[in-house]
């Protein structure tokens, strides 16, 4: 394998790494254009490499483990490189290139940038790193490092005084949820002796590794620490009951980062939590880590249902699309709670989708906001007569998000809703809260398309600039691409969610491929 | 299942001193307590790491004397991992007081208070 | 909730929460051995006789700091940065440092001398972490004590006596951390170049990945190939950063 096909996902991560403080070096000496450029070269090298990770494995090689410092598993930090988490690794590349356009025109008249940017790119290493990595204690810290970056970018503008409530409330939320982890990750340190995730669920199917030897503790206390990592995540994803942070936070934060925030980060939450429970704990096949699932599955049910009942009663559009976020959150985790093959492709694929379809949103909700001044979604009557091309835009992003037919959310949400009703037992009745929230989601967002093409023509402050209508439209245009080819989406999510659910596979790949006899 | 003892009992420490700090946490309306707590709760789970990587009779420091067996020296040390864990942890949880710090003075400029029940601009 | 329902309340929350973790620690061992993967690191880190699975320091947390686990310490770094980003963004631009005078030169040359001892004690620690306990982090807290030292006990006003103000401090804790990923990405670079198998963070050269650091052959307990260096560049780092921290957090907010 040639080693830049290996390297690629690695040297993406280290490029972020290298951005966020020449960024600030710059930003001292060479001015905002010189901050401006760099993270745009590197942020655009970061999706050539992550495309190249992602056809290697998908075209050439297939997965394969990345060893730290050249350490096998349970010694180093393993960083898998899979159908899993290439694609999302892709998406991660994209959106942050998109909202990089973006930011260069829509914070000219903030002062200071550098930090700004130096945050971004750390939470983009963050992303790779909680993406492809196969260890516990490596997700504690990478997810220290996405939330701490994302809890001081909330409160960009500091002399808004919402936005520091916002910042603070999500700051002392989420560094809970990870302390929480942390307390788990402890728990899994005494039990399991090791934090490699693939050697987790080959002890719990009795394997000894020549390493660090079997499990030290009964299993019986499984649910227990499965319920802590579960918590946790909840709290970081925003799911149901510890919800209250995400509105806050995603309408407070500039309209560029509530993008990442709720495009990028909730989901990332997710996409660990799949792979914990699923490669980790087995959850398929042992009844430790099944308590997970049954657990997400009540979880979201109760989250799509709460966030569409928000939804109607909005009134301002960012808070709207925040509560939106967290109904799709919600079909997520049903879908991989029901834990079918079909299911997790579903949530998969619904991951991959939302996070494009919000992150436009967002964007040009931070358009609108700019052009009216106000955040009430009252003051948007008439605003398809003044913006009309954004316009189209926005309404092309939100008929994606109520899943109108050829879009690309329709069809993640008919495998969500088809995924529950091939399941057996009492799953199918999931259907009947899932198209309540679908239609309740629907008719909010209907309601704002309404708003924005009634009246009559309204005066704006400004129109947007070039980049930024760019920028929404390389978005766009990927929602309406990937659905209009629904065979290769599901392809996608099929193979992604092999490579998940294979959880024997993916102990393998990681414990054995490297031909080497332990010591 | 085995019944609790003496060997034990540490974990029960970590256990008391882990849910009161998510209580305060969750319950205390003061930003500052709240703050503590979570690195309170952080330190319980380094005390839980320090404890499970200790070995009883004469340890010594994982940090091979001069001369010695390596094979003897494993036998003797305590657990370098988890002291590892910890140490990361620490200089985390000095990351977290940093952010949170700096948010709170924020906060008390704007409202005047760190009492989360006066702060009420958003509705949650 | 307030008064004695609040009271009842939180025992019960605190009762029920501790059972439950209480309920899952009944299962697990009782305490005093060291875990087979701990042994694993004790036995290799200083191990002669098969260097394949060495990390040349015979401080073993040492050798998992930068070697073992050196991706996780790299981003454990990053974290702190982000601390120091948090002050920096909320706190700058309130005020510029300016020279005061009026200290006789007795207290000037004091000054100096302690802040020479401790900026030595600080680089000692730092390299010798290899052998004894200690580290970049804890060289790196010691260094900025030299700073805030002064700070606490003579004013902001001296510093730039020492040569040190805001912008070189953020220069130099941008070098420690070049320092730290340039040595990161070298092995990535000698792959791409070369061809053979290399990995980020690698420091050793292992049977199954050839490149490996050059060891300072004939000073075996200061061997560890690039976790000296390494350390150096937290240390710079951390100092640095905790001396922007700590003027930037005692600076009034306007200039009187």
């Amino acid at each position: 394998m040639s080693p830049l096909l290996i390297q690629a996902p690695i040297l993406a991560m280290l490029l972020t790494l290298l951005g966020s403080f020449l960024c600030v070096l710059f930003g001292m000496f060479m001015g905002r254009r010189a901050v401006e450029l760099l993270s745009g070269v590197l942020t655009a090298a970061t999706i050539l490499l992550s495309s190249l990770a992602l056809i290697n494995v998908y075209l050439l090689e297939g997965p394969y483990v990345y060893y730290m410092g050249g350490w096998p598993p349970p010694v180093g930090i393993p960083y898998v490189i899979d159908r899993f988490s290439a694609p999302l690794s892709l998406a991660v590349s994209v959106i942050f290139f998109a909202t990089m356009v973006y930011s260069v025109r829509y914070l000219e008249k903030d002062r200071d940038v550098k930090w700004y940017y130096s945050l971004r790119f750390l939470m983009q290493t963050g992303m790779y790193g909680l993406l492809f990595t196969g260890d516990m204690f490596h997700i504690f810290i990478m997810l220290e490092l996405m939330g701490l970056s994302a809890i001081l970018l909330v409160p960009f503008r500091k002399e808004v005084k919402a936005s520091v409530e916002a910042g603070i409330k999500y700051g002392i939320y989420d560094i809970l949820a990870i302390s929480i982890y942390y307390l788990s990750t402890a728990m899994i340190f005494g039990m399991f002796g090791s934090m490699t995730i693939a050697e987790i669920s080959a002890k719990l199917g009795g394997y000894v590794s020549p390493f660090s030897g079997g499990m030290f503790a009964d299993p019986s206390a499984l649910p227990v620490i499965v319920a802590l990592i579960v918590w946790s995540f909840a709290i970081g994803a925003a799911i149901v009951p510890q919800h209250f942070w995400l509105p806050d936070a995603h309408s407070m934060a500039p309209s560029s980062i509530s993008a990442i925030l709720s495009g990028l980060l909730v989901q990332v939450n997710i996409a660990v939590l799949a792979r914990i429970l699923f490669d980790g704990f087995a959850a398929g096949s042992h009844p430790g880590g099944a308590v997970g699932l049954q657990l997400l599955v009540i979880l979201g049910v109760a989250s799509s249902l709460v966030g569409a009942a928000f939804m109607l009663v909005q009134s301002d559009i960012k808070r709207l699309i925040a509560y939106s976020t967290i109904t799709n959150l919600g079909l997520i985790t049903i879908g991989l709670g029901v834990g079918t093959s079909l299911g997790v492709s579903a949530a998969y694929l619904h991951i991959i989708n939302h996070a494009f379809v919000k992150a436009s949103l967002f964007m040009i909700a931070g358009v609108f906001i700019h052009a009216t001044g106000s955040r009430e979604i009252g003051a948007l009557r008439g605003i398809s007569k003044a913006l009309p091309g954004t316009s189209l835009l926005y309404t092309l992003g939100t008929l994606a998000a109520i899943g109108f037919p050829p879009l690309s959310m329709f069809w993640s949400k008919l495998l969500l809703l088809l995924s529950v009703l091939s399941a057996g037992g009492v799953y199918p009745y999931l259907v009947l809260p899932m198209v309540v929230s679908i239609v309740f989601e629907s008719i909010a967002q209907i309601r704002l398309l309404a708003i924005i093409y009634s009246g009559e023509k309204r005066a704006v402050n400004c129109h947007p600039s070039l980049p930024v209508i760019l920028s929404i439209g390389i978005m766009i245009s990927i929602i309406v691409v990937t659905g209009l080819m629904p065979n290769m989406l599901f392809e996608f999510g099929r193979l992604a969610a092999e490579d998940l659910l294979n959880v024997s596979g993916y102990a393998d790949l990681v414990l054995k491929s490297l031909n080497y006899a332990a010591p | 299942m085995v019944i609790a003892t003496t060997g034990q009992l540490p974990y029960i420490l970590v256990a008391i001193m882990a849910s009161i700090c998510i209580y305060a946490v969750l319950f205390k309306s003061n930003l500052f307590k709240k703050m503590l707590a979570i690195f309170l709760l952080t330190d319980a789970v380094n005390l839980l790491f320090i404890i499970q990587g200790y070995r009883l009779g004469n340890a010594i420091p994982p940090i091979i004397p001069p001369g010695m067996d390596p094979s003897e020296f494993a036998s003797i040390a305590v657990d370098p991992l988890a002291h590892y864990f910890v140490v990361t942890a620490v200089v985390i949880g000095l990351a977290e007081v940093a952010t949170l710090t700096a948010l709170i003075i924020y906060t008390y400029r704007h409202y005047g208070t760190i009492e989360t029940k006066k702060i009420k601009e958003l509705r949650g | 909730m307030n008064g004695w329902r609040g009271s009842i309340f939180g025992v019960l929350f605190v009762v029920l929460m501790s059972s439950i973790l209480i309920y899952a620690f009944l299962g697990y061992p009782e305490l005093g051995f060291v875990r087979p993967l701990g042994e694993f690191y004790l036995f290799n880190t200083y191990n002669f006789e098969n260097q394949d699975w060495w990390s040349a320091s015979p401080n073993a947390v040492t050798g998992l700091l930068w070697d073992y686990r050196g991706y996780d310490t790299l981003y454990e770094t990053m974290v702190f940065y982000v601390g120091i980003a948090a002050v920096a963004m909320f706190f700058e631009g309130h005020a510029k440092l300016k020279k005061t005078g009026g200290m006789t030169v007795i207290v000037r040359a004091t000054a100096r001398l302690v802040f020479v001892f401790t900026l030595t004690s600080a680089f000692a620690i730092t390299i010798f972490s290899i052998k004894t306990p200690g580290g970049g982090f804890q060289g790196g807290s010691i260094m900025a004590i030299a700073y805030i030292a002064i700070i606490v006990a003579l004013s902001k006003g001296f510093l730039p006596e020492m040569n040190i103000d805001l912008e070189t401090a953020h220069i130099a804790k941008i070098v420690g951390l070049a320092l730290i990923t340039g040595l990161t990405i070298v092995p990535v670079i000698y792959s791409l170049a070369s061809g053979s198998v290399a990995y980020a963070m690698q420091n050793q050269p292992k049977a199954w990945a050839p490149f490996g650091y050059p060891t300072f052959l004939g000073l075996t307990s200061l061997s560890g190939g690039l976790i000296i260096p390494i350390q150096l560049g937290e240390m710079v780092h951390v100092g640095m950063g905790f001396t922007i921290m700590f003027l930037l957090l005692t600076m009034r907010e306007k200039e009187d």
